[in-house]
């Protein structure tokens, strides 16, 4: 090893263990969906050090600020910015109807009693969101066809 | 962007070919797509896909961090529901875009947003009706 990297290596005192308590998902206000731009929470909710989940936090906030200054000099997208930010929305919509479906569909096992009660409603969520992800996709499709004269 | 750059971007990274059975969404498991949007030089928004999912391949082989005190269902449900508030805070604001400064279509795309806000809305109330109140959460 490089001798230098050696040193380095020697006088750094390892972080302690992480001791504290797992974190819990922030409460998200609809109103400041900016504070939480980068991440998805079902992402973050996999980091339970509070340590490495604040950094995660960090982090994308750090990258949605880097990427909002510098936007501008990126080129536009060919259909505006409005109808792409909705296509964006549905995608992560899809996302959402995927994931619970997943957690929560056919393949969920579990005895208790509990548990099977809220795959139920991971389920009844995930057809909720695919049909509101349907609405707003037809409504961008026939904006992309033009107005019905 | 820089020339350099650029060139190191584009062509567009692949993802790595995945399992067979596996769901696109665990592709995409790390970045909200209406952050992607944002990045638009060709090949930008994929590299940070294929970023995200290395981060999510580390993540899950952690063994030393505090093991989530939830089941699993009820933390993914937990997440899920604060996904819903984000998403339904961004429609909303598509929604109550000023019409004056809009087109007539993209004035109609915002009138559809609203009412779809409320509804993603409703999906997170109901999942949060289910879990109750979270360990420490002020309940008001």
């Amino acid at each position: 090893m490089h001798e230098l990297a050696q040193k380095l290596i020697a006088s750094t005192t390892p972080p302690p263990p992480p001791s504290d308590p797992a974190v819990s998902p922030p409460v998200i206000d609809p109103e400041r969906w900016e504070d939480f731009p980068a991440f998805r929470e079902i992402f973050l909710v996999m980091f339970p050090d509070a340590r490495a989940n604040d950094a995660m936090r960090r982090f994308g906030h750090l990258l949605y600020e880097m990427v909002i200054e510098t936007w501008g000099q990126w080129p536009d997208h060919p259909a505006g910015i409005f109808p792409t930010e909705l296509r964006a929305a549905v995608a992560d919509m899809r996302h959402m109807q995927g994931a619970l479906s997943s957690w929560c569909g056919p393949g969920f096992s579990n005895t208790s009693e509990y548990e099977i009660r809220l795959a139920g409603v991971g389920a009844h969520v995930a057809q909720g969101i695919a049909k509101l992800a349907d609405r707003l996709e037809a409504e961008l499709n026939s904006w992309q066809e033009g107005p019905a004269s | 962007m820089s020339p350099l750059a650029q060139q190191r971007i584009a062509p567009a990274p692949r993802h790595s070919p995945p399992p067979a059975a596996l769901p696109e969404w665990e592709m995409l498991c790390v970045f909200r797509e209406t952050f992607l949007v944002w990045l638009t030089p060709p090949g930008a928004a994929d590299a940070l896909r294929f970023a995200g999912n290395l981060f999510f391949d580390l993540m899950l082989k952690a063994d030393d961090w505090p093991a989530p005190e939830e089941s699993p269902v009820r933390g993914e449900l937990q997440g899920a529901a604060r996904d819903l508030r984000f998403l339904q805070g961004y429609l909303a604001t598509i929604g109550q875009a000023d019409a004056s400064s809009l087109t007539p279509e993209d004035a109609r795309l915002s009138r559809t947003a609203e009412p779809i806000s409320r509804d993603v809305g409703e999906l997170a109330a109901r999942i949060e009706r289910e879990l109750g109140p979270w360990r420490g959460e002020v309940v008001s």
